[in-house]
């Protein structure tokens, strides 16, 4: 089974695609359409072969060139350090993602992900600050501010 | 010192009763926001009002009792009223900053010009303190409680974009994002020459409807470059509030008293549009993909506004693919642009609700010769 890195490591489904950001990277990744059905199905909890047998379902795609992508994708996700892989499995794990074929088989297209590295400045985690009792105002003298530019 | 966040929200709120008690000319105003919010403000003196609600003045709506949000503004012209003074230590957006935030309230102190700007979600209360209006930069004034606003939209769902918007009345609107520079304002105001409707040059909410995006309007505010831009508007010179300083300010403009039936309140989005100046004579719209647009927009966005966070990452993604995307080449000829944003609404319907586009938009002078669009996956980030 994987699970997601750590706490920072967070994603939110955005119009079909999965976006997921690694806060201390400051990266971001986008996932096809069937690299989010399996994003979603790791997040859950079922384990590779599980995957494999769910994405079987609902995409229409052979079962070798399915388990190839699946294996890919987990391979590419462990790479960029966004999943890690546990020994532990959870018999309990919810079932919110609906998996259940439903009519026609969706095309498999081949699950990807891609990297972004354009916003790491402003992706990574900042610390927050704790209080002390600093005067009002306090100003190092070198500290000197452009207050034309807007 | 053992401040926590409660408390000193608790003790700046009491620095302004005490200031708002002292003077004894406490004046309020409501605002709308957003679809239906509405936000009190409450002034410690006229001085601030006169300051501070010019740029907010087209949304002025009569009092309510029932608010959504209530922000103080006070000062300290007369040397009392100041809050305390968090720890001072880190440099962001090039100025000196400190961001404090719990899950309920959110805490930001500059040094220059000294402000402290705090909200207090479960109080709907938010604190907007200066040392002196005379001591902030020329900008401000245009933009004002932009970070408090930006707070409280992102527990809203309704997100503070650095990006212009217009369109027409019938036709929807466009989300104009890019870099300072990159053509927004100019596009923005040309629109407005023409007759469109203008909801912001500079920053303006986003928010769903009905899962499609609606822009709303924060500022009637606008600035130029005097000396590059002014001269393509001279119907809109007399709009222009700081005349004595445009040889080291931006020219900058209150729309609404001058152009009340185009400053539009709300816009529905129809496309996002990526400002690019080519310095060709011809305006032309290309398609373009959503990672061209987020790259035009999300940086600047987050870099401006304090305490941005990851919800606002996926805020501003989920408006970008929720619309189509397209890269708007700025001419020289200025007045090609508005006809071709609204042949671009006019082409695409009243269904908003459109896929990524396929095919290339052509401006007025181009738009019998087909154009093939660029594939979606041109753009390398």
């Amino acid at each position: 089974m994987y699970k997601p890195a750590g706490l920072h490591i967070v994603h939110q489904n955005i119009v079909g695609e999965v976006i997921i950001v690694d806060l201390r990277a400051g990266t971001y990744f986008s996932l096809t359409e069937t690299a989010s059905f399996i994003w979603e199905a790791l997040v859950t909890g079922f384990s590779r072969n599980e995957i494999i047998e769910e994405v079987f379902n609902i995409f229409d795609g052979t079962r070798e060139e399915i388990e190839q992508s699946v294996d890919q994708l987990l391979a590419q996700l462990v790479a960029d350090q966004l999943i890690v892989e546990t020994e532990a499995t959870d018999t309990t794990k919810s079932r919110a993602i609906n998996m259940a074929p439903s009519g026609e088989k969706r095309p498999f297209v081949e699950a990807t992900v891609q990297k972004y590295t354009d916003m790491e400045d402003i992706l990574v985690l900042d610390p927050i600050h704790d209080f002390d009792d600093a005067g009002w105002p306090n100003v190092p003298d070198s500290t000197q501010v452009d207050s034309n530019t807007p | 010192m053992d401040l926590d966040l409660n408390t000193y929200f608790h003790t700046s709120h009491n620095a302004f009763l005490l200031q708002a008690s002292k003077r004894a000319e406490l004046c309020e105003r409501t605002i709308r926001v957003g679809n239906n919010a509405s936000i009190r403000i409450q002034f410690a003196n006229e001085k601030l009002l006169s300051y501070f609600m010019p740029a907010i003045e087209h949304i002025v709506v009569g009092p309510s009792e029932n608010v959504d949000l209530t922000i103080l503004v006070w000062d300290s012209t007369d040397g009392t009223g100041k809050p305390l003074c968090p720890a001072w230590q880190t440099h962001r957006n090039y100025r000196w900053v400190d961001l404090l935030a719990s899950d309920n309230i959110k805490v930001s102190c500059e040094m220059s010009p000294a402000r402290m700007t705090a909200i207090h979600f479960e109080k709907r209360l938010a604190l907007f303190w200066i040392s002196d209006v005379k001591q902030f930069p020329w900008f401000e004034q245009s933009r004002p409680f932009r970070t408090i606003l930006h707070w409280w939209g992102a527990a809203k769902n309704l997100h503070l974009l650095h990006a212009a918007a217009v369109g027409t009345a019938d036709g929807g609107g466009a989300l104009l994002v890019g870099k300072g520079g990159a053509g927004k304002s100019t596009t923005a105001l040309t629109c407005l020459n023409s007759g469109m409707q203008y909801v912001s040059d500079d920053h303006c909410l986003v928010g769903f409807e009905n899962s499609l995006p609606v822009a709303y309007s924060l500022y009637n505010a606008a600035k130029l470059n005097m000396m590059d831009s002014i001269s393509r508007f001279p119907e809109l010179e007399r709009c222009i509030v700081n005349r004595d300083r445009l040889h080291f300010e931006k020219a900058m403009m209150f729309l609404y008293p001058f152009y009340p039936d185009r400053v539009a309140r709300a816009l529905s989005l129809k496309a996002v549009l990526v400002a690019v100046v080519t310095g060709r004579a011809e305006t032309q719209i290309r398609a373009t993909n959503w990672q061209e647009a987020a790259r035009a927009l999300i940086p600047s966005t987050m870099t401006e506004l304090q305490g941005s966070e990851v919800d606002d990452f996926y805020g501003m993604l989920r408006v970008i693919k929720s619309i189509p995307c397209y890269r708007l080449e700025l001419g020289i000829e200025i007045g090609q642009i508005p006809p071709a944003i609204c042949n671009l609404l006019t082409s695409m319907g009243n269904d908003s609700n459109l896929p990524q586009p396929k095919a290339a938009i052509a401006t007025p002078i181009d738009q019998d010769r087909p154009i093939t669009a660029p594939p979606p996956t041109t753009v390398t980030l």
